[in-house]
């Protein structure tokens, strides 16, 4: 798995720290009209039915147990991204919401001031391994990642603690709730996806701006943390993406 | 002066900020950040801290008002005219093709741009009604500072928002707002350009279907 991360961030050339890195883009606008497809036709409908049959505290319990069933997984990942500290915050929240939380209903942890336990994944992992970025990528169903965190996507089956503990049809619970999580999320930012999906001139493009830039700022990445200045960033009347966050359109 | 410039009037993050704020502020401790002294000398970080305070306030003010749609919009245009600094936004936006167009057609698009802007986010204001924006940190970047909020949003969450602020337009103005992230040149780049590709590169066209989209 790691053998495949490090050779798909080698074989291409290391992107722009400004742009998007997008050789695939024939391919992946095909992925985007398919998952946008899936989005008109299922997710969106069934969010919307969920946000409003359900009431606001019943969606709060959605959103705890998808995360609280996670957690095992971000366990993992933040072990092997050498942060113990973390890793014991997590397993804490876990057992604490697992237990007084009832299942991960509720978050007691939260409310007891314990330290926020943040997500992770293994594509986080690779990051911090110093595996590059990758091309861009349009996954079916997940829709936009990076090549690493696409890598990690399929990794973490296998960090999840779940998927080695529990037999079928149990092992389906951890995949479902992210199902359920996917759904809570897509109410929740409906009217940010909305806008990327169905409000603009070119979804695939904007689905694609937006998502490189969170992700990086997710990671704290070499973009949000070198600060590069005007000279190392994109020249912003040559067509190149302006994604430097200290981007400084006076400097021409 | 430029000394001035350099001191840091950083409030505390609230106890709960997230790791990414947290792990954002550490990092650019840890890389000593390129400040450039000298260059910032005319604007100082209390400046551009009262400005964002000053915009999120009037903002807030129309969230708030109850005023029919059509009137918060041209109120919120109002705002990114006083506090934003358009022109270098606009410039910024349309990228390339800002070169070959004449400065009438610079005007135009501005104002485009600014009516476009303020009906495309104005129509989210009923979303973020009740949202407390707290600015936290403001620090010098390069030749312009960087104002860091989080922005507690009723039934979705926290965001960190952080705000460009600069005063070689010739006046402190705002130039650039980033929401997790994400920042509006960047986002309206990739959305501007792709209207102006469906319009044959025509940017007569793009100014005049600006004004009606968003």
């Amino acid at each position: 798995m790691v053998a495949v991360a490090v050779m798909l961030a080698g074989c291409s050339p290391r992107p722009h720290p400004a742009g998007a890195n997008d050789p695939l883009e024939g391919v992946n606008r095909k992925v985007h009209a398919l998952n946008k497809g899936i989005d008109t036709a299922l997710v969106r409908p069934v969010a919307m039915g969920y946000g409003t049959v359900l009431p606001e505290p019943a969606r709060d319990g959605v959103r705890n147990f998808a995360l609280n069933i996670s957690h095992p997984r971000f366990a993992v990942n933040y072990a092997l991204q050498a942060r113990p500290d973390k890793a014991m915050d997590t397993i804490w929240r876990f057992v604490l919401n697992s237990t007084l939380g009832i299942g991960g209903l509720f978050d007691v942890a939260s409310r007891l001031g314990m330290p926020a336990a943040d997500e992770t994944d293994f594509g986080e992992t690779l990051y911090r391994w110093g595996v590059g970025e990758g091309p861009y990528v349009e996954v079916p169903l997940f829709g936009p990642r990076t090549g690493r965190a696409a890598v990690g996507l399929v990794a973490d089956v296998f960090t999840d603690p779940f998927f080695w503990v529990l037999n079928s049809p149990e092992s389906y619970a951890p995949t479902g709730a992210r199902g359920l999580g996917v759904i809570d999320a897509r109410y929740r930012f409906r009217n940010i996806i909305d806008d990327v999906l169905y409000n603009s001139a070119d979804s695939y493009a904007r689905a694609r701006i937006v998502y490189l830039q969170q992700r990086r700022f997710e990671l704290g990445g070499p973009q949000s943390q070198s600060y590069l200045g005007p000279d190392g960033s994109p020249e912003d009347q040559n067509g190149n993406e302006v994604t430097d966050p200290l981007f400084d359109p006076y400097a021409e | 002066m430029a000394t001035k410039s350099q001191t840091r009037s950083s409030t505390r993050m609230p106890s709960d900020a997230s790791r990414r704020n947290f792990l954002l502020l550490a990092g650019s401790g840890a890389f000593g950040l390129a400040l450039r002294p000298g260059r910032a000398a005319a604007l100082t970080n209390d400046e551009a801290s009262r400005l964002i305070t000053r915009l999120v306030a009037d903002v807030n003010a129309i969230i708030n008002s109850g005023k029919p749609q059509t009137a918060m919009f041209s109120d919120f245009e109002q705002v990114l005219w006083r506090y934003g600094d358009l022109p270098i936004i606009a410039r910024a936006t349309l990228g390339v093709p800002w070169r070959s167009i004449n400065d009438q057609q610079r005007r135009a698009f501005t104002q485009s741009y600014a009516v476009y802007l303020s009906r495309k986010y104005g129509r989210r204001f009923s979303q973020f009604r009740g949202a407390q924006i707290q600015v936290t940190d403001t620090r010098p970047v390069n030749s312009f500072f960087e104002v860091s909020s989080i922005a507690d949003v009723p039934g979705e969450g926290r965001y960190n928002v952080r705000w460009h602020v600069s005063d070689r337009g010739g006046s402190t103005k705002m130039f650039n707002i980033f929401v997790e992230g994400v920042n509006l040149i960047a986002t309206e780049r990739a959305e501007i350009g792709a209207m102006l590709d469906q319009r044959g590169g025509d940017v007569d066209r793009l100014i005049r279907d600006l004004r009606g989209a968003g």
